[in-house]
């Protein structure tokens, strides 16, 4: 029955004017528009969980409190002023948080002094590394004038300690620094070439010559962007000790990464650090792998959502249009519902011949719309991880490469929806077919 | 057998009321080849409406067997149609998306006859009516004729007690419109097929056993006593037309049942009330 109603369907759908393939466009667009930004945002959140996966959830970031969260909580407490004082010490330290996260990524963040001594004696804490970025006046024989660069001082056994925060950490000549060492610098690929200098060669930073000791290797666009680093073809690493000689702030870090031992709750250990800091009397703040990526994916799911809705819209329009062809299609077919009724075609007969026909129109225009959808998050996530940073969260997502994920329950999700909208939108109109009166239906002309 | 007895049909034209049937009694016989001749306007596409179960009479019965076109909601009126009665109509009247082959299987699929059993009787139907090479055409490939050839094999796919054609030769030339009647008669009677031809036409109707004329919505037969008319049968037109002059100005049509309610209503005349179907007709041209 439902294959003789089918067969007759496609047939009349096979005539059907020009006018009502085009108002499927609009189930096309909105399924288009849907499927691509939903297929973007779950590329984007999972290239955050790869990042994290590969960093590993076993490390505690800290970051110095004092200056950090009293610029955060002054900035917090303005904000929120006349509010709850509660409120601007909480939004302090998010602030400072966000600040402290961004910083040691970019460079602009405040360093301050935390004891590493104290923080490596801690019970459960297996190793610790430290960080500090300064912006730095850097010249060179092979470089007319001079450049403001990242300078980004760490502990020596840094990179091979957390290997998941150092990605591109991979030297093509050369050596990394050890304890001994104190004026000599390691080189991404591109600041060498900028530079004009190779392994044995010497450059200024700030009024101090460093010796080159090493260079790191080509990185590809997958490992280009270092989760703490950012781009580490455009960075310089010294020995944390020889910012201290050059800014002075003995102990100061930008952040400290630190790793549990084994059978440490990660969590727990990132409290205990913030506690055992707070009863010394220069607290800190922490945080772990899984909260970031906990906030990261949470921003983006969020923007996800409010994207999709958007998109939703211009859904719930097409249906709109197709409901429209299906009124319009009635009235045309008038006389033909008429005729089907004379030769026996009960109410329900035409109500389900008009549901099948916007059912499949809708279906048609839903599948459509997934390979445009497909097309559309192909093109716009080589865009978006090609040419677009918009901070931190798009260079976490670009730092791994965009791609748009399509999981089967988007793809069957979209159709679903899209027969659905197709039917409900030929519900009405179909209806109103049903029930026309045969004599009424075949005087139409 | 079907058998209308007093049928009337009334209809609301904005705040008047049109009496398209008046009181109308007809019995045709199992086999009989009936005419209903009348000009627009007279109630004979109203009365064909009834006797195909299209619509329910506002008083009196239709009789299909022993079925009652009065008493079926809407649901019953399409099993009476689909299994009782064939349809041939003016024009119009193919599925224009479905090919010949289709729209005579059409019936069946609603009456829900199996694909096999449906597919041998449009072959045999098709070629009954000298159909069967066009089978895959659709309908605006085919003439006004080859159209209506489809149509006659579609209205006989069910096996109706009842062929209904409502001037199937309208929009046919001459020539044609005589194939399409011979082809009906042939039916008649080959098979002893009950037709019911509705038609303004003369020529075309004096090929049927008996003719019927409407008027007015009041039906009388003429060259025949018309017994099973009573009364109302034995008028004759012209009669009728002066009858309806007497009654302008009065508000009471020929429709002695309903006058009384037109009579409280007190809105139209009668000369309205006979002439308004007209705009209710659709055979009017």
């Amino acid at each position: 029955m439902v294959r003789d109603y089918l067969r007759l369907s496609m047939k009349s759908l096979r005539h059907r004017s020009l006018r009502s393939w085009l108002t499927v466009l609009g189930i096309i667009v909105g399924v288009a528009a849907v499927v691509a930004l939903i297929a973007i945002g779950e590329g984007m959140q999972r290239s955050v969980e790869q990042q994290f996966e590969t960093i590993g959830y076993d490390t505690v970031i800290v970051l110095p409190a004092p200056e950090g969260m009293g610029e955060g909580a002054a900035t917090g407490g303005e904000a929120s002023e006349g509010g709850l004082s509660g409120q601007g010490q909480a939004g302090g330290r998010v602030g400072g948080m966000m600040g402290g996260f961004l910083g040691m990524r970019g460079g602009v963040g405040e360093a301050s002094a935390v004891d590493m001594t104290a923080l490596e004696a801690l019970p459960m804490v297996m190793r610790a590394g430290a960080q500090r970025t300064e912006t730095a006046m850097v010249s060179s024989e092979g470089l007319d004038g001079q450049g403001f660069l990242r300078l980004s001082g760490m502990t020596p056994s840094m990179p091979e300690d957390f290997p998941g925060y150092f990605g591109g950490y991979v030297l093509a000549e050369g050596r990394t620094f050890t304890e001994n060492d104190l004026y000599v610098v390691v080189l991404g690929s591109s600041v060498a070439g900028d530079l004009g200098v190779g392994v044995g060669g010497e450059i200024m930073i700030e009024t101090t010559p460093f010796a080159v000791i090493g260079i790191l290797g080509q990185l590809d666009e997958e490992t280009r962007g270092g989760f703490t680093i950012g781009n580490m073809r455009n960075s310089l690493f010294v020995p944390i000790t020889a910012l201290e000689e050059l800014y002075g702030g003995a102990g100061t870090i930008t952040q400290a990464l630190v790793e549990v031992t084994g059978e440490t709750d990660i969590e727990q250990a990132s409290q205990l650090i913030r506690a055992a800091f707070t009863q010394a009397g220069t607290p800190v703040m922490t945080t772990t792998a899984s909260e970031l990526s906990a906030q990261i994916t949470g921003v983006l799911s969020s923007l996800n959502m409010t994207l999709s809705a958007i998109a939703g819209i211009s859904l719930l329009v097409g249906a709109i249009g197709v409901m429209n062809t299906m009124y319009m299609s009635i009235l045309e077919r008038t006389r033909e519902i008429g005729i089907m009724k004379a030769i026996g075609a009960k109410d329900r007969d035409v109500l389900g011949l008009f549901l099948i026909e916007s059912s499949v129109l809708g279906l048609f225009g839903g599948a459509l719309g997934i390979l445009l959808g497909v097309g559309i998050s192909g093109l716009a996530g080589r865009f978006i991880s090609g040419s677009l940073n918009l901070g931190a969260i798009s260079r976490v997502a670009g730092g791994a490469g965009l791609h748009p994920a399509f999981s089967a329950w988007l793809i069957c999700a979209a159709l679903g929806l899209s027969l659905l909208l197709g039917t409900l939108a030929g519900a009405l109109p179909a209806r109103r077919g049903a029930k026309l009166p045969p004599v009424r239906a075949l005087r139409y002309e | 057998m079907i058998e209308v007895k007093a049928a009337a049909r009334t209809f609301a034209m904005g705040s008047s009321r049109v009496h398209a049937l008046c009181g109308v009694d007809l019995r045709i016989e199992d086999g009989e080849f009936v005419a209903i001749m009348g000009p627009s306007g007279s109630g004979k596409s109203t009365l064909m409406y009834l006797l195909g179960a299209l619509d329910r009479p506002d008083e009196g019965s239709i009789l299909h067997g022993d079925e009652d076109v009065a008493r079926c909601d809407s649901d019953g009126l399409a099993e009476l149609r689909g299994r009782r009665i064939g349809f041939v109509f003016q024009m119009f009247s193919l599925m224009p998306t479905l090919s010949a082959f289709d729209n005579v299987e059409l019936p069946m699929i609603f009456q829900r006859v199996p694909r096999s059993e449906r597919q041998a009787r449009v072959v045999e139907l098709l070629e009954r009516v000298g159909m069967t090479d066009r089978a895959e055409h659709l309908p605006s490939e085919l003439s006004g004729g080859e159209q209506q050839r489809v149509a006659i094999a579609r209205a006989l796919s069910n096996r109706p007690d009842l062929l209904l054609a409502d001037e199937p030769t309208g929009n046919l030339d001459s020539k044609t419109g005589e194939q399409i009647i011979h082809l009906l008669e042939s039916l008649h009677r080959s098979r002893g097929m009950t037709i019911v031809l509705v038609t303004h036409d003369t020529a075309v109707a004096s090929h049927a056993d008996r003719v019927v004329r409407l008027w007015d919505g009041v039906l009388f037969t003429p060259g025949s006593t018309g017994s099973e008319e009573g009364e109302e049968g034995s008028r004759s037109a012209p009669s009728s037309v002066g009858l309806a002059g007497e009654l302008r100005g009065r508000e009471i049509g020929f429709c002695d049942g309903t006058g009384s309610e037109e009579a409280t209503q007190g809105r139209t005349t009668g000369l309205t009330a006979g002439r308004g179907d007209e705009g209710d007709e659709s055979n009017g041209s």
